[in-house]
């Protein structure tokens, strides 16, 4: 290599060089420290002296990289790269010390692409023995160059009569050699063999990160360490052989399989740096230099079960790719990014290494000179694995970004890997058949823990306890509020009841599905009532819905009965084979029932309410929901929550949203009370302050939505101090609760407990809660919390398996609140209902 | 590494002669002393090392005419396949002088 001229270095170290740009995300500088120890005494001479040697031989030592990334070959100077301390202590304690305090002191300025050189050295010098430091720029030193370099110079200490011999071929010449292959007509089919599959590579894995990385973050790795004792290994590695597998790929296709299950996707890219040398010239294994590559392989455990066919296809897919390595995957990522319009660090900043294999052939530097500390930082990936042997053992590294991950979710990965790994070892059915997985013990204990909540409610049909009087002490308690007039127990009860004998006197059986088609008010809940007293199941209808849903839902549900009023049913003229009733004309409400025989037609078995839910696919589902069902959510709410006859609450949702279906049952359960505001005061949050103040409600039951209307409005009241309002009880749920909005109804209403509630229809009103308290900076959002009595729930992914703590997968509900399945949609019905084998 | 000197200049006229060419690289590379038709890659201790140098070997005596990818099967590789592709690629044709 000729002195003075300057030459361009290859994809991977213009990717070390673009690193330190401040810029990025994830930058820093990209090194490697190790430690080997040489066991005899420390001639500072004889040191020199191999150390001048091996300079000589490898002049790729003096690179300087300059200010165009181009690399340049300087003379270099004993006094620039080496420092020798002596060590008077003995004590391990003190030694233990001073190295921690050496390793900070390098890596913490480790060398710069702006600096020269790039690599540094310090000895420690103990009795009979010394220790060196050693740091290198990867833009020089891959591990192959590292090895070299510590193996000459060891031996050439060891020895001084070694001879090291020159090089016939140098690093340049190899540079020269990479660029000529783009000269190929090879070349030219790897160019397009990669531009072709661009389009169809998956993205990288979806990993929990603590916070995203952001534009200018340094990269600062912390190392995990793992692996195989030497009986496990071996008996591995024969099963590796004898299905005719790699080592590299198959321990790469158990650490997938490992981040398969935590990003909960079978179809993702991560980066193999290859340390590999293309074999051109026997002295490429004497050089020193950064030869490595990368790329980008595509794992896709998609309708591949067995760990067998997945090893096959990404072994299979990583001996296509490297017929095509003369592409570097730099370059692959960088027209990524182009194509995706991310950042260039993550695009795939999952790298697998191996160096398995490499050194095998040359000899036992390694296994017999043991690195005793090594520390590794790339900039741009999340995760840098890498594996090698070390005497006849597996090990390895899982260097992570700290700040990026959870460190107890790595430590669990780590675990079943390992567990994963020894399991392959020593069990022949695990590579062939379809693997169940198993949480780690301590989240097992949690989930089981979380999902322990068997308790006796006494559930029975929805409307008893409201038309049981003797539970009433006082039968002029006021049930439905409204600015007009106000009902007591007694009023509604024979208003129900009235409906329900005449339903029954129209030869209505029970079970049948009786539709409603009402405006909010209290004959929708007497309606509601007089439906169940007669045996039947209620549909409610909105009456601003198309008339070509309505028919559609009458139809799908086999409805024949609808309860209506004459002013509406006008707009029910054009359906057939109906029978409306009107509750005005052919109800008479003043005909008296005989009030002390209560005789109920179902049991809590059969079916309450029919709501028919849009779902994601536009068609409507009737949800059949069975008393005893919905009755379990109910009464667990009131006993949380102590709802009494004190209570009070603003009936805000429409009839046909579950939320009603706990205002009406929820609070005639518990003796209290409804208001009912008129149509044009629903979405008006000054009239909701009027309407808590006027008649003292107690509970809130609504959408987030309209508490933020609440909120934003009470928040520019200077006049009024909503803390001294009578709300007790908030109940959020339906939809996302932003974090703020929590704050913010904390701050206004700070007598009040706030519980946000989720779950589906499909389960009975709800199936979670959480109780607000302090709304922590750190969260995300707001927890989902904790299933209700007798009511589970699992995060499974695409297998049915369990989601591990931190990985995204499908929220499962099981329980008492289930409903039946959807009415006359069986089809529907299996998709949605699933019986699981282990749960 | 590179031997096959003594046999650079020889032209390949038929596939026999070409399977015994393909032979000697796949032996050397594998360093192993037999092969015979229904050899694979893996079971005579390939690696992702010596794919490589499988691929670049074949490549200096036969010219970057051959798509290395397409020998891929199984991730593994037959010698079988290995000489029938070439043969059909440049068989009879040319080998590097």
């Amino acid at each position: 290599m000729n002195k003075g001229s300057s030459f361009p270095l290859t994809a991977l170290q213009q990717s070390y060089f673009i690193g330190e740009n401040d810029y990025f995300s994830l930058n820093g500088n990209a090194f490697v420290y190790l430690e080997h120890k040489i066991n005899c005494s420390w001639d500072e001479k004889n040191f020199s002296l191999a150390l001048k040697e091996i300079f000589l031989k490898h002049k790729i030592l003096g690179m300087q990289i300059l200010s165009d990334g181009l690399g340049k070959i300087r003379e270099l100077d004993l006094r620039d790269v080496i420092a020798v301390k002596e060590l008077t202590t003995e004590s391990e304690n003190e030694i233990e010390i001073y190295l921690k305090s050496i390793r900070n002191k390098f890596i913490f300025s480790p060398p710069s692409i702006k600096k020269f050189p790039l690599f540094r050295l310090e000895i420690s010098v103990f009795k009979n023995k010394f220790l060196i430091h050693f740091i290198g720029h990867l833009i020089l030193f891959d591990a192959y160059s590292t090895y070299i370099f510590l193996k000459e110079l060891s031996e050439k200490i060891y020895n001084k009569e070694k001879e090291i011999k020159k090089l016939a071929f140098e690093f340049h010449d190899y540079l020269f050699y990479l660029n000529s292959l783009k000269e190929k007509k090879s070349y030219q089919r790897s160019l397009d063999y990669w531009k072709n599959r661009l389009d169809n590579l998956p993205g990288a894995p979806d990993l929990y990160l603590l916070k995203s990385p952001n534009l200018g973050m340094k990269s600062k790795m912390k190392r995990k360490q793992g692996g195989l004792d030497e009986p496990d290994w071996k008996k591995l590695k024969n099963k590796i052989i004898q299905h005719k597998l790699t080592l590299n790929m198959a321990v790469c296709s158990a650490f997938c399989e490992i981040i398969a299950k935590w990003s909960n996707t079978n179809h993702f890219i991560i980066t193999l740096l290859h340390s590999n040398r293309y074999p051109i010239h026997p002295d490429i294994f004497h050089l020193i230099g950064n030869c490595s590559s990368i790329s980008i392989l595509e794992v896709d455990f998609r309708d591949k079960d067995t760990f067998l066919d997945r090893v096959k296809h990404l072994q299979n897919q990583s001996f296509k790719d490297m017929a095509h390595l003369s592409v570097s995957g730099v370059d692959v990522i960088r027209e990524l990014n182009k194509i995706r319009g991310g950042q260039i660090t993550a695009v795939s900043p999952i790298v697998f290494t191996s160096t398995i294999g490499l050194y095998e052939q040359q000899d036992d530097f390694f296994s017999e000179n043991k690195i005793d500390f090594s520390y590794i930082q790339t900039p741009f990936m999340w995760i840098d694995h890498q594996i090698y042997e070390q005497n006849g053992k597996l090990c390895f590294n899982i260097d992570y970004v700290e700040n990026l991950f959870c460190d107890d979710m790595l430590d669990d990965m780590l675990n079943t890997y390992r567990s994963l790994l020894k399991e392959l070892a020593n069990s022949d059915e695990i590579w062939t058949k379809v693997r169940n997985f198993s949480l780690p013990d301590a989240q097992k204990k949690i989930h089981a823990s979380i999902n322990q909540t068997k308790q006796f409610l006494p559930t029975g049909l929805l409307h008893v306890p409201f038309f049981d009087y003797r539970l009433y002490e006082d039968l002029n308690h006021i049930a439905l509020i409204s600015d007009q007039f106000s009902l007591t127990y007694k009023e509604l009860s024979e208003r129900a009841r009235t409906i329900g004998e005449c339903l029954k006197e129209r030869g209505i059986k029970p079970n049948t599905v009786i539709a409603i088609f009402l405006e909010k008010g209290w004959e929708q809940i007497a309606a509601i009532l007089g439906i169940l007293w007669a045996g039947a199941v209620y549909l409610p209808l909105d009456i601003n819905t198309p008339i070509n849903r309505i028919d559609f839902i009458l139809k799908k549900s086999d409805s024949k009965f609808i309860l209506s009023k004459s002013n509406l049913s006008d707009k029910l003229k054009y359906l057939t084979d109906l029978t409306i009733i009107q509750t005005d004309i052919d109800i008479r409400m003043n005909k008296i029932v005989e009030n002390d025989r209560i005789n109920f037609l179902q049991s809590q078995f059969d079916l309450a309410y029919i709501l028919f839910t849009s779902g994601s696919t536009g068609t409507p589902k009737g949800v059949m929901i069975a008393h005893k069902s919905a009755s379990n959510t109910i009464l667990d709410i009131i006993k949380k929550f102590n709802i009494s006859n004190k209570d009070i609450v603003l009936a805000l949702s429409s009839y046909t949203f579950d939320l009603s279906v706990f205002d009406i049952f929820g609070l005639l359960t518990a003796g209290g009370a409804l208001v009912l505001p008129k149509e044009a005061d629903l979405r008006d949050p000054e009239s909701w302050l009027r309407i808590i103040m006027k008649y003292q409600v107690t509970i809130w039951n609504t959408v987030p939505t309209l508490m933020q209307m609440f909120v934003e409005y009470l928040e520019h009241q200077s006049n009024i101090v909503p803390a001294e309002t009578s709300l007790r009880l908030i109940l959020l749920s339906g939809d996302w609760i932003p974090k703020s909005l929590a704050s913010r109804i904390k701050a206004i209403f700070p007598q009040a407990i706030l519980v946000s509630l989720g779950g589906a229809t499909e389960a009975s009103i709800w199936s979670n809660y959480y109780l607000i308290d302090k709304v922590e900076d750190s969260w995300p959002s707001i927890p989902y919390g904790f299933p209700l009595a007798n009511q589970q729930m699992y995060i499974l992914d695409a297998a049915m398996q369990h989601c591990p703590t931190w990985v995204k997968g499908d929220l499962y509900i099981a329980g008492d609140g289930l409903a039946d399945g959807y009415l006359n949609d069986l089809d529907k019905t299996n998709q949605s209902f699933l019986n699981h084998k282990d749960l | 590494m590179l031997s096959s000197q003594e046999t650079k200049n020889k032209k390949i006229h038929n596939k026999e002669q070409l399977q015994i060419k393909v032979n000697e690289i796949w032996k050397e590379v594998l360093k192993i002393d037999k092969v015979d038709d229904g050899s694979d890659f893996l079971s005579c201790g390939g690696n992702s090392l010596s794919m490589m140098q499988l691929f670049l070997q074949l490549e200096i005596f036969f010219g970057d005419e051959i798509p290395f990818d397409i020998l891929v099967k199984d991730g593994n590789i037959f010698l079988k396949t290995l000489v029938d592709v070439i043969w059909d690629l440049v068989g009879g044709v040319h080998c590097n002088e």
